[in-house]
């Protein structure tokens, strides 16, 4: 059961990032926080209404390099190289310390490492990271629950 | 050799008695007795055979001295420390001239990017031939790639044919190294890379008939004999290269006639075992070249990074006849201290090799032209020594220090230069425009998510390495604590949310009979007030009082749940932060409140490799949910009206309005310490200033640190900080002056987050007018 969970998990995050791959050109730019966008507040005003969160600019402009080594770390994972595909998740964790699939690939990594604690903390955390993916959510909803039973 | 004939006799009678038919052949006193019974024959035979019998022992203890010396001497070479490699990809935030300046930093090449460790810039583009680099987790080969910047971001990785290119990783910087007590340092090469033109030259000018003698050249010292009688003076040198290298392994000053003698057979013992190659090789990394500081420089592969800032294999043919200049005398002909000698040496090297028919006239007319072209003194060793402090104690946890200094370990750090480099000027701006020449001060910068340490600033003087204050100075930290008082409050939901009101009138508390009566800054009561302005203003009367309300346990157990290690002196003045802490154990605290609640110890060191490139030790990301994210993200929005309308707006008009960052002031008693403690998206920061001697400043939290901090994150940060919003919480329009529900019109109404169900209720009204 687990290990059925765990291989769907590895899939789906895999197919995740190949639509990943297709689907950020790299002249999708989006809008930036420019200046006529911005509401002028003047020192005074205590109010504030956070932006809503999404999808980090930094995140999705490096999506591509981001993949690049998810994609090499799952080959690894996939050759039992735990410690190169740990080696590379973390890396893209450094280039994008914000995209919650290079931590819930670095859950997959410690699970198979047998560190389930980490596993579950760095799940639990890609999990708050997700912004609008309910697919990868899901996949990492699945995942814990694997890791529980 | 008369006396130590005496005394080998004298040696050997006493030696005699005692051991005579106990000794089997191969034993040496077998050998020695044996001297004797002959010594019993006729008196020229004895002078004879004593004399032979003593040169061929003294040779066959040289043989062994000098084979142990050539083969056993593994060098001894220290451990390196780099800077973290920089990853290039498209959506970098960095400038064409923040990228120039990384490729300076590497001894990079301007002019065209045809060789590795070049590159060529054009306006916003840049052309770069990268070198590569055996990393822990694989090979980066070296790679060509056209880079594009625009508005202080890479916006386009290619390769030169124009194909898609989603990573590059650059060689890392050198920030320093461990060494050795005798420090030695030297970076070995195979003779098999070293330029041709290298070897050729050094054999031309300093021993020609190299591959023709057997390691002494009588022929050689015949003709320095005559040239030096010429002179007058000692200008030509006899020995061969056999010779310099023997004198390389014993370096001493002496030049007497017995240790020449000593050095010529070794010289031919050397020649005897091993052919010329490894002779060569050895030279080529055994000869001192230099000195920097009490760091001796050896061989020709640090001599390089050491003269000209780059690798052997990049030097131009001007650099590597500069080298084989100072090979005669590396203080004699330094080139820094002595320019003139050197070109004059240099030029004179590359006549020879003209000569000699390894360098064409033009080519070595261009040569002589140049300048000297040396790279920056010493530039790349301890410069940071906070930094590499730090470094050496976390490897001190896994290593013995022998280790450190003798197998040529690489460690790999997460040490950022780029953002080392704007907090060290930060501080400096800083200080500079406060006229006290006492002030002191202490920076450490990690990233907010993954708790790397990027950048230690120890004090004033970033380039002394005394006493590192980013580690060791416990000082007071005021307010900086009120985080964690609040905290311990907003963990319990069912009372306290950022709306609960909190009485800031004058209080007394009494433990153990002693009575404590905090006063806020201002000297002012403010009544009654939500706890997000308690908090964002920094009253020390509301907040005494709530700590009060949740025990001073509480926030000691908050303190120890966000990473803080020691024990927490647990007295109600902590909830104002009479309480000593490093800026680095600060760190720690807010690196946990930045990172959602996950614990991640702060680490400066991301790899070990062994000298064959071999993974030693992983430094593993590893995180623990220290606090509920719920709480934590109260807290973040507290932290971030600190800035708003808080003691730290003054920061918001510099970063400006949408720049949104998190953090709090401390000021200790009598203004003894001044500290900010805050996060951007992608910068976290703790900047501490006040005396050595603990006397009073006249700065503040927000007059004196908080200047810094807020330099330090405009030019280091991009990202302003937008925290993750968790799914149990709720965001509800709040009147900031009341706490009360507010319409979203009001002045003075803010979007406040609440855990699910612990809103204040009631009907919406404006404490003033719109």
């Amino acid at each position: 059961m687990i290990r059925y969970i765990e291989r769907a998990a590895v899939l789906i995050s895999m197919l995740m990032l190949i639509t990943a791959c297709g689907s950020v050109p790299t002249l999708d730019v989006e809008p930036s926080v420019s200046d006529d966008t911005a509401v002028n507040v003047d020192s005074e005003d205590t109010g504030l209404r956070l932006p809503p969160r999404e999808t980090n600019l930094q995140t999705k402009k490096s999506a591509s390099a981001v993949d690049q080594l998810l994609v090499q770390a799952q080959s690894a994972i996939a050759d039992e190289s735990l410690g190169k595909a740990s080696a590379l998740v973390e890396r893209a964790i450094r280039l994008a310390p914000q995209d919650a699939r290079a931590y819930f690939s670095l859950a997959q990594v410690r699970y198979r490492q047998d560190q389930k604690g980490q596993a579950q903390s760095l799940a639990q955390k890609a999990r708050a990271l997700v912004v609008d993916d309910n697919a990868l959510l899901a996949a990492i909803v699945q995942f814990q629950k694997g890791i529980m039973y | 050799m008369a006396n130590s004939t005496k005394a080998s006799k004298a040696r050997t009678k006493k030696g005699r008695k005692s051991t005579r038919d106990k000794r089997p052949f191969w034993s040496p006193m077998f050998w020695l007795t044996t001297i004797i019974r002959l010594l019993m024959r006729p008196l020229a035979f004895k002078i004879y055979f004593v004399l032979a019998t003593v040169l061929t022992a003294y040779i066959i203890y040289l043989d062994a001295a000098i084979t142990s010396s050539f083969e056993g001497k593994k060098w001894q070479l220290p451990a390196r420390v780099y800077a973290r490699p920089l990853e290039v990809f498209e959506g970098l935030a960095i400038s064409a001239n923040e990228f120039e300046q990384e490729l300076k930093d590497l001894g990079y090449r301007r002019g065209s990017s045809t060789r590795a460790g070049s590159y060529y810039r054009k306006g916003n583009q840049i052309t770069l031939h990268s070198r590569g680099h055996t990393f822990w987790d694989g090979v980066e080969a070296p790679q060509q790639a056209h880079v594009v910047f625009s508005n202080n971001e890479l916006t386009q990785l290619r390769e030169l044919n124009n194909s898609a290119l989603p990573l590059l990783r650059l060689e890392p910087m050198e920030i320093g190294a461990i060494y050795p007590n005798h420090r030695e340092d030297r970076v070995l090469v195979n003779i098999q890379e070293v330029p041709p033109l290298l070897v050729a030259a050094l054999i031309a000018v300093e021993d020609h008939r190299f591959y023709d003698h057997n390691g002494i050249s009588p022929s050689g010292i015949a003709r320095a004999a005559v040239q030096n009688l010429k002179s007058g003076s000692v200008v030509q040198g006899g020995s061969t290269l056999t010779q310099q290298l023997v004198k390389n392994y014993y370096l001493t000053r002496t030049r007497s006639l017995s240790r020449k003698v000593t050095e010529a057979l070794m010289s031919l013992l050397l020649e005897y075992h091993y052919d010329k190659e490894a002779i060569l090789q050895a030279y080529l990394n055994e000869v001192y070249l230099g000195q920097a500081g009490d760091r001796g420089i050896h061989g020709f592969g640090l001599a390089s990074l050491h003269y000209f800032n780059r690798p052997l294999a990049e030097l131009s043919i001007d650099r590597l006849a500069l080298l084989i200049a100072v090979v005669r005398g590396p203080t004699y002909y330094d080139p820094w201290r002595h320019p003139e000698r050197a070109i004059d040496r240099r030029n004179r090297i590359l006549d020879i090799l003209v000569t000699r028919e390894l360098l064409d006239v033009s080519d070595a007319q261009w040569a002589k032209a140049e300048p000297l072209n040396l790279g920056k003194q010493s530039r790349s060793h301890y410069v940071f020594p906070a930094y590499i402090d730090l470094v050496k104690r976390q490897l001190r946890e896994v290593y013995q220090n022998s280790d450190l200094t003798s197998n040529g370990l690489k460690i790999y750090t997460s040490f950022d230069p780029r953002i080392q480099r704007h907090a060290e000027q930060a501080m400096i701006q800083g200080l500079r425009k406060r006229d006290d020449k006492k002030l002191q001060a202490a920076v450490v910068v990690t990233q907010p998510e993954t708790g790397e340490v990027l950048a230690v600033v120890g004090g004033r003087q970033p380039r002394y390495s005394g006493f590192n204050r980013a580690l060791d100075a416990k000082r007071s930290i005021g307010s900086v604590v009120k985080p964690m008082v609040y905290l311990a409050a907003l963990s319990q939901p069912e009372q306290y949310n950022l709306a609960t009101i909190i009485d800031d009138s004058p209080i007394t508390i009494e433990t153990n009979g002693k009575e404590w009566t905090p006063r806020n800054y201002d000297r002012k009561n403010h009544g009654e007030v939500p706890l997000i302005t308690a908090m964002a203003k920094s009253y020390n009367q509301a907040a005494a009082r709530l700590g009060d309300q949740v025990g001073v346990a509480a926030v000691a157990g908050v303190m120890h749940q966000l990473g803080f290690e020691r024990e927490v002196n647990q007295v109600p003045s902590l909830f104002i932060g009479a309480t000593q802490l490093t800026p680095f154990e600060v760190t720690g605290m807010y690196q946990t409140i930045a990172a959602n609640g996950y614990h991640t110890p702060l680490k400066a060191i991301r790899a070990v490799l062994d000298s064959d490139n071999l993974p030693l030790k992983r430094f593993q990301y590893r995180l623990e949910q220290g606090v509920q994210p719920d709480a934590i993200h109260l807290i973040q929005r507290a932290m971030i009206q600190v800035g708003r309308d808080g003691s730290a707006r003054s920061a918001r008009q510099k970063l400006g309005n949408d720049f949104i960052f998190a953090g709090k002031t401390g000021t200790s008693n009598a203004q003894r310490d001044s500290w900010f403690a805050g996060f951007t998206g992608d910068v976290l920061a703790v900047v501490w200033l006040g005396h050595d001697d603990n006397s009073p400043t006249q700065y503040t939290g927000a007059s004196g640190a908080l200047p810094v901090w807020t330099q330090l994150m405009q030019s280091a940060s991009r990202r302003p900080f937008s925290p993750l919003v968790p799914e149990n919480i709720r965001y509800h329009w709040i009147d900031l002056v009341t706490g009360r529900p507010s319409k979203e019109s009001c002045f003075s109404a803010s979007e406040i987050p609440f855990i699910k169900g612990s809103h204040p209720q009631g009907a919406k009204s404006c404490s003033s007018p719109h």
